[in-house]
């Protein structure tokens, strides 16, 4: 077998994919669709797909030609991936290459892979320490290096990848970075190099997945509306204590407090946006600091001292809090729609007495459309990086790029057709294998044996599979009113710290959340008076706080430009 | 033999304390075991004492647990672990402790120092981690066994162990020409056979709770001893990826239920070998007693 | 010992104790791996460690290296992280070190060997609970509803309605004595074990010289186990510095930073921030040389008073 005859064949036909892909930017997408589907073969029959699959190649060099790419590659190269192990399916299988996703993604890429499995985060950032890794990794550089991605690529940990590398060697990647400019942004280092093979979404996924929820049929039964504004979400809590005998009518232990806070849910009517950061006409402006942030924190001293919030919120864990809201004893609570709402009406599904409705976020007047809500950043969730122990970055772009494919995107959104998934009316649909799974399993536990949008990888997340993962009506109409803010206008992108703030960025920002949250929790629990507001901001200003947000603004212009 | 007035009242006060801490301690087991199999939504909301199952008492937890076949490779791989463990723990510490203990040996300060030392001066973590890299301990048992195959304070007690037997016992069998090999084996190990004992419980109960090592140093989940998969079970639930946004694997009642269930499920082999270890203790103590 | 030329004498030694160093070899390898090897690691903290540069190249720290040191010093949180460090573990050292010695002092009364089996059985076993189990127990027992919050509650000790963990002052007391209650029957081991070693023909002759029981533990039972008890506070200093991250983790919450919040708790949420390995080994580097020189003096002072060291 003449190898190097075959890559030649191969770079060649690239190039020619290099020179089509430059006239338009779409070529990526509509190419992909007349590329072979995927051979889904049973195990005996491997051997005759490959040859199969061989003719056929020869058969769609023109198709070749124009996508660049087409599954199964030939030769099946060997590919190490570095992936957290999950506990959604640990129990069940040893690897990630057991799973039917992983042998479907074998089968389907040409690819063999080697997965390299690790615990927790942990072990990855020791793995990362040690220098020792995988061809690929996919993990949260975003979150956990010092000073992120860009960092990373520094450092020489992941390679960055230029535009060439990427038209080359992932041209249906590079047409979604063209195609969303503002996703390139947020994944492009100073130096104009791609850092990650992102996990990316279909234009019209909503980035809005968490939200203030309430007890409607409580509201029904008590005769008022849903509540808009402050004024009235606290008369409603103060009707279902008083009236309905709620113990703690709202519950948010201080995480899910903060993040409500963060996502704006309770903040606007004082005038703050949001308790975090925020834009608005390119100047950065931190809630927490703003003299309104007073308003909102004798807001909350007021529910606190009523009652209407638990007096214990600061010690609350999820289980308690779980507990609450399915039993009756809280009526409000805000998180994720997914992960809290759906976990609730699930458990709850055979109690008719329980309901359960996504509010906006509190307003100062009633009919206000709000101004900030909850919006993921672009760049968030585990990503594929190509490390600097690839031997062969090509190759691993190329097999990264399945995920953006039609073909690939079916397997990571959806799975195997037939077997998690009919196609309806051309429309993918969830088999009952998923949704009502014979051996007991969870919507959830079968999704991760076959997909990987259940959480998160290199792939566009399609917009379909988020709207099956809600499965109950409160939930398709908590997404939609998730969209209806102009969170897009304000919310801060994913910016990059210089390298020379990074070090003084990541203590004053330590120091300074520390400082912020035990103070904000003594003013809900009236430890110290609010007319101490003035000495928290000064304390605020001292230990850095302008030189905080004067990182962020650089970081902030420096997005802009880029 | 006559006893003071005092002397009962302290016997009737010790007796109560001893019930006292007895009970303090076996409670939480006694509170593990009654949850396990109580009705897991009214104990959700159950928040105090537990003196009765609450709700109708269930053995789902205790199905989920068996059907989990990762509890039973942890189980081997712990005992694995253990066994091996045991072999080098006992075998070092019997002749570091030995030699240090030795009164005539000019290197004995040096060496023992260089032993101290190591308890307050560490590389950290990265360079031991790259050390077992290095190795080519990475994703082996050996990795959570050689490491911790001596610990120092465990040599000392050894050391004070033999220090404490007097000379004239092994000096006589010194005279008859017999070798650090035959004082140690054939004299002084029978003699602290307690303290044996306690080395044998002591590194046991370390490797039994280990569970970090095996949380960055392994691959192959088939090689998890059980307390990481106990962990990650009792964590999950904590863990709760704020983007992975679909519902819960489980319903937060089988959680519940599994997680104690699990508990009870882990310490039963501890609770089996304890009457042996006791005994053995016990004995070690009567040895104890009738020496001198 | 005589005086002389060292070599010599060391060949001698070597020569005529061949058997005890052949003995100790193994040992000794082990520690030449396993600890001394990854020491030159500490250096880790006077850099900014770069993965794939390894330890020896990766670049030195500004500030002659000391960066991370004088960050951690200049920290606004300096101050109350060592008063919360050296609080949490000098009270822990107060209660969890004597009272495991009086425990097993007076398990040594118990007559019955078979009420003293299982007293001593059950102690041991809060041991062997992971500390996740232990910590969820813990704020089971003191949150709201919990049966220590009510006996506190009408002792009026504590507020109704709130969870002992809210409240600043309770946090030193719950960490200590659940740690007591973890370690007190495990502690007491080896002292049992010592006490076990203690001549019979001792308590004979005090009780010929008409001593009582009380004057029998004075004079020779606690003098018995006098040399475990020095070496095992020695060894305890050493750890002063060092209070463990896990337990305050599963217990603390914001409203209680102020008392709760420790070194390595610190360190933790730093990790999290960013995975910094050069600050952290830092404040570990820290730690551990102020721990050496407690040992170190405080193995002085022993050897002083009572002519017992651990080296």
């Amino acid at each position: 077998m003449n190898k190097r005859i075959v890559s030649i064949a191969l770079a060649a036909a690239m190039t020619s994919a290099l020179f089509l892909s430059g006239c338009g930017s779409d070529s990526g997408s509509t190419t992909a669709t007349t590329a072979p589907p995927p051979q889904t073969t049973a195990a005996g029959k491997t051997e005759s797909a490959a040859a199969e699959t061989a003719a056929q190649t020869e058969d769609t060099q023109a198709a070749a030609e124009q996508t660049g790419i087409s599954y199964p590659v030939e030769g099946s190269p060997a590919i190490s991936w570095g992936l957290l192990r999950k506990s959604q399916w640990s129990d069940r299988y040893d690897s990630f290459t057991d799973l039917p996703l992983g042998k479907a993604l074998q089968e389907q890429t040409g690819y063999t892979i080697e997965a390299v499995h690790v615990d927790n985060n942990q072990a990855m950032n020791l793995m990362i320490a040690s220098g020792d890794l995988p061809d690929i990794i996919s993990y949260y550089l975003m979150s956990q290096y010092n000073g992120k991605e860009a960092q990373a690529v520094k450092d020489g940990i992941i390679m960055g990848m230029t535009p060439e590398f990427l038209q080359e060697n992932a041209p249906d990647y590079w047409a979604y970075l063209e195609a969303n400019e503002d996703v390139k942004r947020a994944l492009l280092t100073n130096d104009g190099e791609i850092v990650a093979f992102a996990f990316v979404r279909e234009p019209g996924v909503s980035r809005s997945v968490q939200t203030l929820m309430v007890r409607d049929d409580w509201c029904e039964e008590l005769g008022i509306e849903l509540p808009e504004t402050a004024d009235e979400f606290y008369a409603m809590l103060k009707g279902f204590k008083e009236q309905l005998g709620a113990e703690v009518p709202l519950a948010l232990p201080t995480g899910h407090l903060q993040s409500a806070l963060n996502n704006g849910f309770l903040t606007q009517p004082f005038g703050v946006l949001s308790r975090d950061k925020y834009q608005v006409d390119g100047k950065v402006i931190f809630g927490y600091m703003q003299p309104e942030y007073k308003d909102v924190l004798a807001w909350l001293n007021k529910l606190y001292e009523e009652g209407l919030m638990d007096p214990n919120f600061t010690t609350m864990d999820g289980d308690t809090l779980t507990a609450y809201m399915l039993s009756g004893d809280s009526g409000a609570t805000a998180g994720p729609i997914g992960s809290m709402m759906g976990t609730y009406l699930n458990t709850n599904a055979d109690n008719e007495n329980y309901s359960l409705a996504a509010i906006k976020p509190l307003v100062a007047n009633k009919g206000d459309r709000p101004k900030f809500g909850h919006m993921q950043n672009l760049n968030i969730g585990a990503n594929a990086y190509i490390t600097m122990n690839c031997k062969d970055p090509a190759a691993a772009a190329r097999f990264l790029n399945y995920g953006y494919t039609d073909e690939g995107k079916k397997l990571y959104n959806w799975g195997i057709e037939g077997v998690t998934y009919n196609m309806v009316d051309g429309q993918p649909v969830l088999s009952d294998l998923v949704t009502n799974n014979p051996d007991g399993l969870t919507t959830t536990q079968v999704l991760a044996e076959y997909t990987l949008s259940w959480d998160s990888g290199p792939f566009e997340i399609s917009k379909d599979i988020n709207a099956q993962y809600y499965i109950w009506p409160e939930q398709k109409e908590a997404y939609e009113i998730g969209g209806e803010t102009d969170a897009a206008l304000y919310k801060m992108p994913d910016t990059t710290i210089a390298e020379e703030d990074a070090d003084e960025y990541s203590r004053l920002t330590s120091e300074i959340n520390t400082y912020r949250d035990e103070t904000e929790i003594k003013f809900i629990r009236g430890e110290m008076s609010l007319d101490q507001f003035d000495e928290y901001l000064a304390t605020l200003d001292r230990m850095g706080g302008s030189r905080l947000l004067e990182i962020e603004q650089n970081a902030l212009d420096a997005y802009n430009s880029k | 033999m006559e006893k003071s007035k005092g002397y009962k009242i302290f016997t009737l006060f010790n007796t109560l304390f001893m019930l006292f801490v007895a009970a303090a301690c076996l409670y939480p087991f006694y509170y593990i075991i009654v949850a396990s199999v109580s009705d897991p939504s009214t104990l959700m909301r159950h928040r105090s004492w537990l003196v009765w199952p609450v709700g109708e008492p269930t053995l789902d937890g205790y199905r989920m647990v068996l059907n989990n076949r990762r509890v039973f490779s942890g189980f081997a791989n712990t005992f694995r672990i253990l066994g091996l463990g045991l072999l080098f723990n006992i075998t070092l510490t019997a002749l570091g402790g030995y030699v240090l203990s030795l009164n005539n040996l000019l290197l004995r300060k040096p060496l023992t120092l260089i032993v101290i030392f190591t308890m307050y001066f560490s590389g950290g973590l990265i360079p031991s981690y790259l050390n077992i890299r290095d190795l080519g301990l990475m994703n082996s048992l050996w990795a959570l066994i050689l490491p911790g195959a001596v610990s120092t304070s465990n040599l000392i007690i050894m050391r004070s162990a033999f220090m404490a037997v007097p000379e004239s016992l092994t000096d006589a069998a010194k005279i008859d020409g017999a070798g650090h090999f035959q004082v140690l084996f054939r004299i002084l190990l029978p003699l602290v056979k307690a303290t044996l004992a306690v080395m044998v419980l002591y590194y046991g109960v370390a490797h039994w709770n280990s569970w970090f090592s095996a949380s960055i140093y392994l691959r192959d989940n088939t090689k998890y001893p059980l307390q990481l998969i106990l962990r990650n079970i009792l964590l999950s639930s904590q863990q709760q990826d704020m983007l992975s946004d679909v519902p819960m694997a489980q319903t937060p009642q089988a959680m519940l239920l599994i997680k104690y269930s699990l508990i009870v499920v882990s310490s039963v082999p501890v609770i089996c070998i304890y009457p042996f270890l006791q005994r053995f203790f016990q004995k070690g103590i009567m040895i104890g007693a009738v020496k001198g | 010992m005589k005086k002389g030329p060292f070599l010599p004498k060391l060949k001698k030694d070597l020569r005529r104790n061949r058997g005890a160093y052949l003995m100790f070899l193994p040992v000794l390898v082990y520690y030449l791996i396993f600890c001394y090897k990854p020491m030159y690691g500490v250096i880790i903290a006077f850099k900014n460690f770069i993965p794939t540069k390894g330890i020896l190249a990766s670049p030195w720290a500004a500030n002659h290296g000391l960066v991370h040191f004088i960050s951690f010093f200049k920290s606004v949180y300096f101050g109350r992280l060592i008063r919360n460090t050296l609080v949490i573990s000098i009270t822990s050292l107060f209660v969890t070190f004597p009272l495991p010695i009086v425990f097993a002092l007076l398990l040594n009364e118990v007559r019955s060997r078979h009420f003293k089996g299982v007293v001593q059985t059950c102690s041991y076993l809060p041991h062997f609970i992971s500390t996740v189990v232990v910590c969820s127990m813990v704020t089971l027992f003191v949150n709201e509803k919990g049966f220590i919050t009510h006996l506190l509650v009408q002792l009026g000790i504590a507020e109704d309605g709130f969870s002992l963990l809210t409240n600043k002052d309770f946090f030193v007391p719950i960490y200590v004595l659940s740690g007591l209650w973890q370690t007190l029957g495990w502690s007491a081991i080896i002292y049992v074990a010592a006490l076990s070693g203690v001549d019979q023909e001792l308590y004979e002759a005090a009780r010929i010289d008409g001593a009582n029981r009380l004057q029998q533990t004075i004079h020779v039972t606690i003098p018995a186990i006098t040399m475990t008890i020095i070496m095992m506070f020695i060894l305890r200093l050493g750890s002063v510095m060092s209070v463990g991250s896990e337990k305050i983790l599963l217990l603390y919450n914001e409203a209680i930073y102020e008392t709760a919040d420790v070194i390595s708790t610190y360190v933790f949420r730093k990790g999290l921030v960013d995975s910094s390995w050069s600050y952290s080994a830092a404040i570990g580097l820290f730690n551990s040389t102020i721990n050496l020189i407690l040992v170190v003096s405080a193995n002085r002072i022993s050897r002083k008073l009572s002519g017992m060291s651990l080296w």
